[in-house]
């Protein structure tokens, strides 16, 4: 597992541990069931703060990614979960809303949005090689 | 999280020209607090009043869950405690600290002894007057290891490292916590190294606890706001800490419960801990 | 316990501690003390006095040696009691109250085989042995609790303050009320307890001195 750290970045430290973990899940890299390393070794590993590694596991446990056993460690969940998935959608309705904001700041119509949509969303595909 | 291995409440002592007043902070089994603040803020006062080397005024002192001044005494060989300046006779060597002062610990690891002095590279041969300010602090840590310790406490030990060694030692730091049961007080001004591992931080500021608590939660408390001179407002002078001018704008520190009231045109930024430290050092008021 | 036996071998190993130049002069000094008194027994009495009078600034030497500057930290470290730190030094005394009975011992012994005078009265070995012994323990109940009280670093001034004065009085009362062993045998009894009562009251007061102290 991969988990580069950025002190530049301005974005908090656990969040950057959330955001990496959670794309090694959901692109696969990490496996289901597959166990974490665990809070204090990750903090010794990466040089930070154990309390900054417990926010970032606790808030993925919230999110649905992984499922902290006491005494045993942290562990991936299955991303078929309900909990995931409301995630997702809550996630991809705030970025939605942002985008539909500032189109109307810009004066950008809604028939644009969609086009913009359909364009990226081939993109992906033909990026994927589906 | 564990039991706590030190609680301190309300400790006060009245000197001529200072004061410690009401300091209270814990510190949870497995964690690092860095105890941080100015030179003369009192954090050697503090860590006196713990180590019984003064009697407060008033105030509790919690030490591996003894209360009084005798149990505290009899549990130090529990403590590893690296102190500011020379603490073992000039004629001294390394191997003589084994031999005389190993004896006063039941735990101590005369092996484990011998293994840091090559780890932390300090010189066997020369007297301890003659070891450099660095390897004197470094024995004083070997010192401190080699009796397997639950807590330590150490007091400005970064002070005569260089930065590899400084780095070395966080290493070492973050080792010792990793069974969750063990704790680490670190008092230093270096915030740079202590800011990336540090759990929990009590902030000193003239004698008084300034803040205590986990080291994300007092950096969210606070953000860095920067703007043009014609947005520094009279409402904003008020209340900013840590004013910094100049002719193309200003910046400081202001409350994060506090941020609705500021005009979009102010850039916020996320805080860190050195940037703190400086803007209440220039005599910001302490934020509730 | 264990700790006090630790702890008065840190005192003993500042006895060693210090430039050899001063442990090879000392040595010097009691073999040319011994071939002097083994030359002329008359000799002994006096030495004895002088070395005697000497050797208490053995008694010092845990507490003045530049070493010891940083050793209250090091106590502050150490999972011993304060009062048990106190003890050391008392026991430290008495151990060298011993070793210096036994240098006087030792010169007096010499004396008897001297060449010319050898010590024949009894009376000069066990007055030297009761001065000296007297001295010694004088000094420590007297010097001890200021120097526990003042610290390491003024330690001097307490030394040598409170063994003049008694060498004075002492001098003094003897001139006055013309004092030998025998005249003063009946009070013999009586001063040993007094003796042994200030020395135990000299280390009660250390004990509660040394407890209020702040490092």
């Amino acid at each position: 597992m991969r988990i580069v750290i950025s002190n530049q970045s301005g974005k908090p430290i656990y969040e950057q541990i959330e955001d990496q973990v959670k794309a090694a899940i959901l692109s696969g890299q990490l496996k289901v069931n597959e166990q974490l390393p665990s809070i204090r070794s990750l903090a010794r590993d990466l040089r930070i703060s154990v309390i900054t590694t417990t926010r970032a596991y606790h808030e993925l446990e919230a999110a649905g990614f992984i499922t902290n056993v006491q005494g045993k460690g942290a562990y991936v969940l299955g991303q078929d979960s309900a909990l995931v998935r409301e995630n997702a959608l809550r996630d991809i309705e705030a970025s939605l809303n942002q985008a539909i904001d500032t189109a109307n700041m810009a004066h950008i119509a809604p028939s644009e949005l969609h086009t913009m949509l359909d364009t990226l969303l081939q993109a992906e595909e033909t990026d994927h090689g589906r | 999280m564990g039991a706590d291995l030190l609680t301190v409440t309300n400790l006060n002592k009245q000197y001529a020209e200072f004061q410690l007043a009401d300091v209270s902070f814990q510190l949870p089994a497995g964690y690092i607090m860095g105890f941080i603040g100015p030179n003369g803020a009192g954090k050697t006062t503090t860590i006196k009043a713990i180590l019984d080397m003064i009697r407060p005024d008033t105030g509790q002192i919690e030490l591996l869950g003894q209360t009084t001044p005798q149990g505290r005494e009899s549990v130090r060989d529990q403590i590893g405690i690296v102190l500011d300046g020379p603490v073992y006779p000039d004629s001294w060597r390394a191997e003589t600290v084994s031999r005389y002062v190993g004896p006063f610990f039941p735990s101590w690891d005369p092996d484990k002894f011998k293994e840091l002095l090559q780890d932390f590279a300090i010189p066997t041969k020369p007297k301890y007057r003659d070891l450099s300010t660095g390897a004197k602090i470094k024995l004083q840590l070997a010192a401190a290891f080699a009796h397997h310790p639950r807590l330590l406490i150490l007091d400005e030990p970064t002070s005569g490292l260089d930065p590899i060694a400084r780095d070395e030692l966080i290493g070492i730091l973050q080792d010792f916590i990793s069974d969750g049961q063990r704790s680490v007080l670190i008092s230093t001004h270096d915030v740079l190294e202590l800011a990336k591992v540090a759990d929990y931080v009590t902030y000193l500021l003239a004698g008084k606890v300034t803040f205590t608590g986990s080291l994300d939660e007092l950096l969210d408390r606070y953000v860095m706001i920067k703007g043009g001179p014609n947005d520094l407002t009279p409402a904003i002078q008020a209340n900013i800490i840590g004013l910094q001018r100049s002719v193309v704008g200003f910046a400081g520190i202001w409350p994060t419960d506090q941020i609705a009231t500021l005009p979009a045109s102010i850039v916020q930024e996320p805080v860190d801990l050195e940037s703190l430290m400086i803007a209440f050092g220039k005599g910001g008021r302490p934020h509730a | 316990m264990h700790d006090l036996v630790k702890l008065v071998s840190l005192d003993l190993s500042s006895l060693f501690a210090g430039n050899s130049r001063y442990r090879w002069g000392s040595m010097l000094a009691l073999v040319i003390t011994l071939g002097l008194v083994f030359l002329n027994g008359d000799l002994s009495t006096p030495l004895a006095g002088g070395i005697i009078g000497a050797s208490i600034g053995i008694l010092i030497l845990p507490f003045i040696s530049t070493d010891r500057s940083g050793l209250e930290k090091l106590y502050a470290m150490l999972p011993i009691q304060r009062h048990t730190i106190v003890a050391s030094h008392y026991l430290f005394g008495l151990i060298v109250t011993i070793l210096i009975d036994g240098l006087a011992m030792l010169i007096i012994g010499v004396g008897t085989i001297a060449r010319f005078n050898p010590v024949r009265d009894a009376q000069s070995f066990w007055g030297i042995l009761l001065f000296g012994t007297g001295l010694v323990l004088f000094q420590i109940m007297l010097s001890f609790p200021i120097m526990i009280f003042l610290g390491y670093q003024r330690a001097p001034l307490a030394a040598y303050l409170p063994v003049t004065l008694v060498l004075v009085i002492v001098i003094f009362l003897e001139r006055s009320l013309n004092l030998t062993l025998t005249s003063m045998r009946p009070w013999l009894g009586l001063m040993a307890v007094v003796l042994v009562l200030l020395f135990a009251f000299s280390w009660w007061i250390s004990t509660v001195l040394y407890d209020k102290r702040e490092f």
